[in-house]
């Protein structure tokens, strides 16, 4: 493919007409050289779970799920419940249910294995979402949510927009959750992926074009993010691409109308990291599994749109609920998170048991122009 | 130990409210002991005078020589924590220039005894005694003149530039003695005898010594040592090291081919880019920059690291292209070669591969709109307004940088209002605006010299960030400089290289760094030889410098009774 030098924005004609004679020519230090086609990169700087925020009566009519200190009180009787509530019996009740009512067994908590509460009534599922409508995907490709060999029989949702059988059972799990939920959604907490870069190449025309290829990286960790004074991420910074080549993701998809369609990506796996791991912090993954992408190009050269997959369930239930503060101080129940999981999971079922082992979900994703910078020097041109 | 020896002429008073005053009265000697001292010391070593009774025989040293100084003697893991008077910048000169002119306020004198006592305690704590001392005291807790004497005889010829005379020396020792016997400890009265060479004038200023010259019976000249730090202060912007103190010891610095043996050997050392770095930031004004804020409305890109990294990225071209590369002076007006930050990258709109070092060097797109200086932030933010850019600042600032060129200040009482008003509907571009800025005859004359420069640069905004358009309107960048007609920043790069003043702009501002002072008239003709050498040599920066290091009038001694110039003796 062979560059247009008669862009209008010098950025364009940079690319098309100087750079691949660069390329030719000899390396430039720090400079990057452009690749073949027109090169976008992005920095998604927002990918909150997909909620969608109905009127809550609707969405869920029983109220909040349950927090694991309430569902410790709902194991006692009226008497008892009265008597440990009491001020003078406050460090009996903390250790009540901050002690024993989350441990098993073996020792173990509600967050740390939430497996092992599997059979253990005192931490029930979640009664989920009640509406109908939600942000999401079709990622099995049928009407009904039939199971299919790669699926198990579920519900759908109508989409937001209009889309009549979309999947996304991550949430209905999760979607009367209060740690997920808020009560708002500018309040909406959880469910983020971090930061990550998303490069489409071989562009020829932003509206319509049969096929592209598209990169999906975590960015490499020491290229920390520029934010304005409000904490707002800068745009046009230059990312490197991770070196580690499980958050490298490669995929083709095909521009309609404006909209980036990608539908080919078997498995996805971008880094997670919190600070508070420490030297554990790049051992996780987040991880999708027959994702499909529907992204919207901006005129200020961002980028919106959808990211829908099936998530394993252990791989929700371990990134970021690692530890028992999980349970005592957030106050979650991962056990009854679990145990929702598994009673909604909709996506590769077990071939022995035949339980779904994972489960549809869907992010909201905001991207900003970046550069994206590969080992061997070729980036993109971030506009 | 100031307590234990109390403790031994007290023997029969009980400890309390008595030896805590006589401790307090201890240390307060001790505090005043090196100030003192220090201002009883501006002896005349054996064969020399102070010169000069007209031109400024005494120069202060900047902040970064005095650090560099601490650092080179003693090493640069001893923290030098505090503040000077601040420099100057006097009317289209160097800030360096007012070294010569500037004296040391109380409070800034304050800051250099408590620079100096820390100094000099670090010097002596147990972390560096041993190398840096040298020797080991007979006793920890009394004095021992040999080893005294022998820390002070090195210490005092690094920071005073010169050997002791044997009387210094005398007086530091006993200034050491004095305070072993009030503390009851060796290292303790030691600092204290340092702390008084730090404070001293001989360490704080440069000063210009004189001696008989015997090529010119009648006549002075300054002594191999005032020429040691002269070169020293101009090409590394430190204290001299000990090969040209060495020099200056074997008299070669009197001799044409021994001193330009040794400007050959500072112009080839890497520290030489210490001493350009710092006169480019002084020409280019860069004190700016550290008091530069931006509308973080309209230019959120400009955050903490691109303030910081903007004028580096300056500097490390300069040093590149024309301490490295030793290219044509021009060549910085017209450059695509410079230094990139990632944080730099996002205000530019450019990708930056960054490797294990945060800077990379970086070839600009070759029709990307920049090239040169000029086009780089730390000229176009510093010469914009907080919320708006600049023609006329950045014209000015072209002028009386690079050109010499003085621009008048605006008149007091100047309406700029309608400048000032960029969502003006009818008025929507920087040029639109000063147009009808320019119909008030007041204001013409000025902004008929400083915007027609400035108006090429509008492909920037307030920041240095490109744009093609302003409110909607497309920016048009015509413009002119003294006659030659430009579009745009990279033909504006262009004219300024090929403009005469630009390399002649350069040597007087060369000249009055070596000096350290302003240049006076007499001065002039001196300066624009070095001009036609600067351009004899291709326009290279290290000829002209080593041109002008090695010229008699940069090392005369200043003129007695002011009858004398650099010019006269040069010829």
């Amino acid at each position: 493919m062979t560059g247009n030098c008669t862009g209008q924005r010098w950025q364009w004609r940079l690319l098309a007409c100087i750079l691949p004679a660069v390329l030719a020519g000899t390396a430039l230090d720090g400079a990057v050289h452009a690749r073949e086609g027109r090169t976008l990169g992005f920095l998604v700087v927002d990918s909150r779970l997909a909620m969608h925020y109905g009127p809550f009566e609707s969405d869920c009519p029983g109220g909040f799920e349950r927090t694991v200190e309430e569902n410790f009180l709902a194991t006692l009787g009226p008497d008892e419940r009265e008597r440990i509530l009491r001020p003078e019996n406050a460090e009996e009740y903390a250790n009540a249910w901050k002690g024993g009512f989350i441990d098993g067994p073996g020792g173990e908590n509600v967050c740390q294995n939430p497996k092992a509460f599997l059979d253990d009534p005192r931490h029930p599922p979640h009664r989920g979402v009640q509406s109908r409508v939600a942000y999401g995907l079709n990622l099995d490709g049928t009407p009904d949510g039939r199971a299919t060999p790669l699926t198990c029989e579920h519900p759908k949702f109508v989409g937001l927009d209009g889309e009549p059988a979309v999947d996304n059972q991550l949430y209905r799990a999760v979607g009367c959750y209060k740690s997920r939920r808020g009560t708002a959604e500018s309040e909406q907490a959880g469910g983020d992926l971090n930061p990550f870069l998303i490069e489409i190449r071989d562009l020829d025309d932003p509206r319509n074009d049969d096929r592209v290829e598209v990169g999906i990286y975590s960015l490499e960790i020491a290229d920390l993010i520029l934010r304005t004074p409000a904490g707002e991420p800068l745009p046009d910074q230059s990312f490197r691409v991770s070196s580690n080549p499980h958050w490298r993701n490669e995929a083709t998809g095909r521009l309609v109308d404006g909209e980036l369609l990608i539908d080919d990506v078997d498995r996805l796996q971008l880094r997670y990291r919190l600070f508070t791991w420490g030297p554990f912090a790049d051992a996780y993954s987040q991880e999708f599994r027959r994702v499909r992408l529907r992204l919207r190009l901006g005129p200020d050269g961002g980028l919106t749109g959808l990211l829908g997959g099936y998530r394993p369930l252990m791989n929700i239930s371990t990134v970021g609920y690692c530890c028992r503060a999980t349970a005592s101080t957030a106050n979650m129940d991962c056990a009854s998170e679990y145990k929702t999981f598994v009673l909604m999971a909709d996506g590769d079922p077990d071939p022995r048991t035949g339980q779904c082992t994972t489960i549809s979900a869907a992010h909201r994703l905001t991207g900003i122009p970046a550069f994206v910078i590969h080992d061997d020097g070729t980036g993109a041109d971030g506009r | 130990m100031v307590g234990s020896s109390l403790r031994h002429g007290t023997a029969r008073t009980s400890p309390g409210r008595a030896s805590l005053a006589a401790g307090r009265r201890v240390r307060r000697l001790l505090r005043a002991v090196p100030i003192a001292i220090a201002l009883a010391m501006l002896p005349e070593p054996a064969a020399a005078q102070p010169a000069g009774d007209s031109a400024p025989a005494m120069r202060r040293l900047t902040e970064t020589q005095y650090r560099n100084a601490v650092a080179d003697i003693f090493g640069t893991d001893i923290q030098v924590a505090g503040r000077m008077d601040p420099l100057v910048r006097p009317p289209h000169g160097l800030q360096t220039s007012n070294v010569s002119t500037i004296a040391v306020s109380p409070a800034g004198f304050e800051q250099y005894a408590r620079m100096a006592r820390a100094i000099a305690a670090q010097v002596v704590d147990e972390d560096h005694r041993a190398l840096l001392v040298g020797c080991r005291p007979v006793a920890e807790d009394r004095a021992d003149d040999a080893c005294a004497g022998a820390f002070l005889e090195r210490a005092g010829r690094l920071l005073f530039r010169r050997p002791l005379a044997s009387p210094d020396l005398e007086r530091q020792v006993a200034a050491a003695r004095e305070g072993a016997r009030l503390s009851g400890s060796f290292h303790t009265g030691l600092a204290l005898s340092l702390e008084t060479m730090l404070v001293s004038p001989r360490f704080l200023f440069d000063v210009d010594f004189t001696e008989p010259d015997p090529a010119r019976p009648g006549q002075v000249r300054l002594d191999a040592w005032s020429k040691a730090a002269r070169l020293s202060f101009f090409l590394w912007d430190t204290t001299p090291d000990t090969l040209l103190l060495q020099a200056a010891a074997r008299g070669e610095l009197h001799d044409a081919q021994g001193l330009a043996r040794q400007v050959d050997r500072l112009l080839a050392s890497p520290r030489l880019e210490a001493s350009v770095r710092t006169f480019f930031a002084d020409m280019l004004g860069f004190e700016r920059i550290a008091d530069l804020a931006k509308d973080p409305v309209l230019y959120p890109q400009f955050v903490r690291e691109v303030k910081a990294d903007m004028p580096e990225q300056t500097l490390r071209t300069i040093v590149e292209l024309l301490v490295r590369e030793e290219r044509d002076y021009r060549e910085l007006f017209t450059s695509r070669t410079t230094f990139m930050t990632r944080a730099l990258g996002q205000v530019y709109g450019l990708p930056v591969r960054p490797g294990r070092d945060p800077w990379v060097r970086y070839e600009l797109p070759a029709d990307g709109g920049r090239a040169g200086l000029l086009t780089q932030m730390s000229f176009l933010a510093a010469f914009s307004h907080d919320g708006r850019s600049s023609p006329t600042l950045r014209g000015q600032a072209l002028r009386e940088l690079l050109l010499c060129q003085a621009v008048p200040d605006p008149p007091a009482d100047v309406d700029f209002s309608l400048l000032e008003d960029t969502e003006n509907v009818e008025l929507r571009t920087a040029r639109a605006r000063l147009a009808v800025h320019r119909s008030n005859p007041v204001c013409a004359g000025c902004h008929r010299i400083t915007d027609p420069i400035g108006l090429t640069l509008e492909n920037f905004d307030g920041v240095g960030a490109w744009r093609t358009t302003e409110n909607g309107a497309p920016i048009d960048v015509s413009g002119e400089l003294d006659g030659t007609e430009v579009s745009g920043p990279v033909a504006l790069g262009a004219a300024v290289s090929r403009h005469p003043a630009v390399p002649r702009c350069l040597a007087r501002r060369v000249a009055e760094y070596a000096l350290r002072r302003s240049l006076t008239p007499r001065d002039l003709p001196w300066a624009a030889r070095m001009a036609s050498r600067f351009a004899a040599e291709g326009y290279r920066l290290p000829a002209l410098l080593g041109a002008v290091a090695t010229s008699p009038a940069f090392l005369a001694a200043p003129p007695v009774n002011g009858n004398r110039t650099g010019e006269e003796v040069s010829r």
